[in-house]
């Protein structure tokens, strides 16, 4: 039996997906970006925690990797646009990385969210795209609806957070 | 007392009675010899005796009583020279045998025919002697004129030794003139001087007298006077002096004597006479002696190991002070202070009573007249003279030991500490001061003392500056370091006592608190090694923070002694529980001359922990294709309940008061995957170590559902791995660390194959998990593995 895995894989396919980013007939949970309350400097790596609450009035359970904040970039469609609206370059690590083997590969539990409970990711933005140029960026986050719980497919979108990065 | 006399009132004769005291003792008889001297045999001397009658003409008469009631035969000797200075002639005479209580006046005149001296005019000594007991012969003899009016009585003495006698009142006044008459009874020459005492105090005439052996002279008062006869001094007797009084004492020295002196045998008689008037009178005569025998200095006060002389001091019969050497000495400790013949050596602090006991010393008894009661002999005695002796000095000093770096009041205990004005506490070291001593009392000098820090054993002893600066012996101090005081074990900072709660995780930060003693350092400081299972963190890799993704490793207890003159420390956790565990802290301090170890102080510790822990894994879980956003992947498990690859559930029962912080710390001891696509395989690894971070996950459960992705090329592709999930337990304190409480091994693999664009897991998969294994060991890393991390591909 397949099932559907919400799992991003990297910045590319989120330029790939980002028509799909409109959310879905009942939005479940929604997704808080805490935007960074200083610029950044270029070349420093910029973590976003990216807030999830259950806003159902049911359990919702979300596949995620191990930890209290897990590190889950991976999971999200992250959508970054320069002050021109042009998607941000992508990171080096994506530019150099041996597309013959996937990126799918870890350890996954369950995080249950009663309604109203939250959970927080971290998301490293920088491990997709390419910050290093100064200006200010648009971001925002997506996450897939997650399977098998009568949820409906789709993706549900956070707000949109604008970064500084200064040289 | 008795007295008599006879006496003629109607030819004016008269004549003492002699009284002789009766020995009525036991002692052995001894043969006694008693003496005359002086007797005047046929006319008198015109120029010494002027003034008597033409045809006077003296007769000796004795008269004898036996007092005992056996017979007693008494022998008689003559004695005389032909001419004044002649030779000394002796002759016996025939014996007297008394009856028992016999009374006999014996004829005189024809033992003296028989005896050559028929026509003998002069004066003759007589002396008789017998065996028995003082007082068995009553003696009586002198002198009378065929008319009978002039009588000189002449009282026998017992011949012995002495020192000398004194002579009664002599008067020249009134055509008095007093005559004493020596004989010297012995077959040895003697020395005599005899002293005339002025009797109005004005001064004293002293001519020395030779004695041949058994010879006697004359010397008559009034005949010195008129001839102005110059004493040894030069010195006449003033023409004014009219009476006085009179001594006759040896001048002869005895070194061996105690009093020097060399004893004299002299028999004497005195008189005053007064021819005009036909009156004569015995001179009364004593014997002269001493008494108030003391030992001087008294007491004497030495030093331990001090010398002196004591002397033994006494009265003489002219109030004179006489020294005595000899003798028998004795100390009532010699230990204290010894005595050899006078000269006393200090031994030890203390007191005594020093004597000297004399043999055969004229003792003064008195006046009493030795012709009155013809006694024996000038008394001899053994005297004992005794006197004080005191060994000053120190016999202990409180408090001891001194404790360096210390103050207060010393108390010198000793003797002989007063009366020798304000003392000076002296110290042969450094680093011992004394201030304001003051005597207490004769065993007592108190001061206030101060110890420094370089002080060491020492010696004091203590002066007197306004005392000849003498000093007491020197008494050792001995001078201690301070006693180690016990530390006080603290945790966390607060004093504890008792035994201790903890838990495991807890950080234990112990330290000592403890005042050290003035002087003193820490030298070194030890703990004892936690008992039961400790460590001393759970760090990272670099050690310096929690374990993360860098590493997680056990950091080693802390080293349990130090020379660091700071208070040591020591922190550590505890990993598994345990009652009665002690943890032991001792130091050692140094300063002045050495070292000391303190005490061991000891704190007990009872370590809860979760107690019935134990991991059940329910059944595992299937391998399926799931789809995802980028396309296939191999599952173990979807991760959603109840399609889950492997749960955990823990379970445990927390210390009382504790939250239930579980944690769960994931390690990946293997990792390996295959990617084929036609004949080319990929071995991929995504490494070892800690699965994503720690802590995995917290809570009672959890759960793992490995995932791979499957690359859409790929005809084949597998995951082989193992794990072991550690269930950890953090009691949720300050500082505190998790503690392993056990661990469950699990292993997978995975194969799925595709097929026309179809992916399907393979028979050959596999996954299992073993019992959960109770364990108190750490896990630990030095790499991490995360989710999408880079793999290491050939």
């Amino acid at each position: 039996m397949r099932y559907l895995v919400y799992y991003v894989a990297c910045a590319i396919t989120l330029t790939f997906f980002s028509p799909l980013a409109a959310p879905g007939p009942k939005q479940f949970f929604s997704l808080t970006v805490a935007a960074p309350k200083e610029p950044i400097k270029a070349g420093t790596e910029l973590r976003l925690l990216v807030t999830v609450t259950n806003t159902s009035d049911r359990d919702i359970s979300f596949i995620t990797s191990p930890g209290l904040i897990p590190e889950d970039g991976a999971r999200y469609e992250i959508d970054v646009r320069d002050m021109q609206g042009s998607s941000a370059p992508p990171s080096a690590y994506l530019r150099t990385k041996d597309n013959r083997i996937p990126t799918e590969y870890g350890s996954n539990i369950a995080r249950t969210l009663g309604p109203g409970e939250s959970f927080v990711d971290k998301v490293t933005v920088t491990r997709f795209y390419d910050l290093s140029q100064p200006g200010k960026y648009t971001i925002w986050v997506a996450l897939p609806t997650p399977p098998r719980q009568n949820l409906g497919e789709g993706k549900v979108k956070s707000n949109s957070i604008t970064v500084t990065v200064i040289q | 007392m008795v007295a008599g006399s006879l006496a003629n009132e109607s030819i004016g004769y008269s004549a003492n009675m002699p009284f002789w005291s009766h020995d009525a003792t036991t002692v052995p008889a001894k043969t006694f010899e008693l003496g005359s001297a002086g007797i005047m045999v046929g006319k008198p001397d015109p120029m010494m005796m002027p003034g008597f009658p033409a045809q006077t003409t003296f007769t000796p008469y004795l008269s004898l009583r036996n007092t005992t009631a056996k017979p007693l035969n008494v022998s008689f000797r003559l004695n005389y020279a032909l001419t004044m200075g002649g030779t000394p002639i002796d002759r016996q005479l025939p014996a007297q045998l008394l009856l028992p209580f016999e009374s006999r006046i014996v004829e005189f005149e024809p033992m003296l025919r028989a005896a050559g001296l028929r026509s003998f005019d002069g004066m003759i000594n007589l002396s008789a002697s017998f065996t028995g007991h003082g007082g068995d012969l009553l003696l009586a003899n002198g002198s009378v004129d065929q008319t009978g009016t002039y009588v000189f009585p002449v009282r026998p003495q017992v011949i012995g030794e002495g020192i000398g006698r004194i002579s009664g009142y002599w008067s020249v006044a009134d055509g008095n003139d007093a005559m004493f008459t020596l004989w010297n009874p012995t077959d040895q020459p003697q020395d005599i001087i005899a002293t005339l005492y002025y009797g109005d105090g004005s001064g004293t005439y002293h001519l020395p007298m030779h004695l041949a052996p058994q010879a006697s002279t004359t010397l008559d008062v009034g005949m010195l006077i008129m001839e102005k006869t110059p004493d040894r001094d030069g010195k006449v007797i003033p023409a004014g002096i009219r009476e006085g009084s009179a001594s006759f004492d040896t001048s002869g020295h005895d070194s061996a004597a105690a009093d020097g002196k060399k004893k004299i045998n002299l028999v004497l008689a005195g008189g005053v006479f007064n021819v005009a008037e036909a009156t004569c009178g015995e001179i009364c005569q004593y014997c002269n002696g001493y008494n108030n025998f003391i030992l001087l200095p008294g007491p004497i006060d030495l030093t331990v190991g001090g010398s002196g002389t004591v002397v033994t001091h006494a009265t003489d019969s002219y109030g004179s002070d006489q020294t005595f050497s000899g003798g028998s000495w004795t100390t009532t400790n010699s230990a204290v202070m010894t005595v050899n013949n006078g000269s006393v050596g200090g031994v030890n602090v203390g007191q005594v009573t020093l004597q000297n006991f004399l043999s055969n010393v004229d003792v003064y008894q008195g006046e009493f007249c030795v012709s009155d009661n013809m006694n024996d002999s000038c008394p001899e005695g053994n005297p004992n003279s005794s006197g004080g002796g005191n060994v000053f000095g120190i016999t202990g000093v409180s408090p001891l030991p001194l404790v360096i770096g210390t103050t207060g009041l010393l108390t010198i205990s000793g003797s002989g500490l007063s009366g020798k004005g304000t003392p000076t506490l002296n110290f042969d070291g450094a680093g011992i001061s004394a201030v304001n001593p003051s005597v207490v009392n004769d065993n007592t000098i108190q001061a206030g003392y101060a110890v420094s820090c370089s002080a060491g054993p020492q010696s004091i002893t203590v002066s007197f500056p306004s005392f000849d600066n003498v000093s007491t012996n020197a008494f050792p101090l001995s001078v201690a370091l301070p006693a180690a005081p016990a530390a006080t074990i603290q945790l966390a900072g607060q004093n504890i006592s008792g035994t201790q709660s903890v838990v495991v995780g807890q950080q234990i930060a112990l330290s000592a608190s403890v005042s050290l003693p003035s002087c003193m350092t820490f030298s070194s400081q030890s703990w004892s090694i936690p008992p039961g299972t400790a460590v001393g963190g759970y760090v990272n890799a670099a050690g310096n923070g929690p374990p993360d993704t860098t590493g997680g490793q056990v950091a080693a207890l802390p080293p349990t002694s130090t020379s660091d003159p700071l208070p040591l420390g020591y922190t550590f956790y505890w990993v598994s529980p345990g009652n009665s565990l002690n943890m032991s802290y001792q130091y050692t301090m140094s300063g002045g001359f050495g070292s000391v170890n303190s005490p061991v102080a000891t704190a007990a510790f009872n370590v809860a922990g979760p107690t019935s822990v134990s991991v059940s894994v329910p059944p595992l879980g299937q391998w399926e294709i799931n789809q995802t956003n980028s396309g296939f992947a191999l599952y173990f498990g979807l991760g959603i309940s109840p399609d889950i690859g492997i749960q955990f559930n823990g379970r445990a029962t927390s210390p009382s008061g504790y939250t239930d912080t579980y944690w769960w710390v994931q390690l990946i001891g293997s990792d390996s995957s295959t990617y084929t696509a036609g004949s080319s395989t990929l071995n991929c690894t995504a490494g070892t170590g800690l699965d994503n971070t720690i802590p995995y996950a917290t809570g009672l459960s959890t759960a793992d559902s490995p995932s791979l992705g499957l690359p859409s090329a790929d005809s084949k592709v597998t995951r082989s791995d193992s794990f072991t999930m550690y269930f950890m337990w953090r009691p949720g304190l300050t500082s505190d660390i998790p503690v392993p409480l056990g661990y469950v091994a699990w292993q997978i693999y995975g194969d799925a194959v595709q097929s026309g664009g179809t992916w399907t897991v393979q028979s050959d998969s596999t996954a299992s998990a073993n019992a959960f294994q109770a364990s108190a060991s750490y896990p630990t890393w030095t790499s991490t593995v995360t989710n999408g991390g880079t793999k290491t591909c050939h």
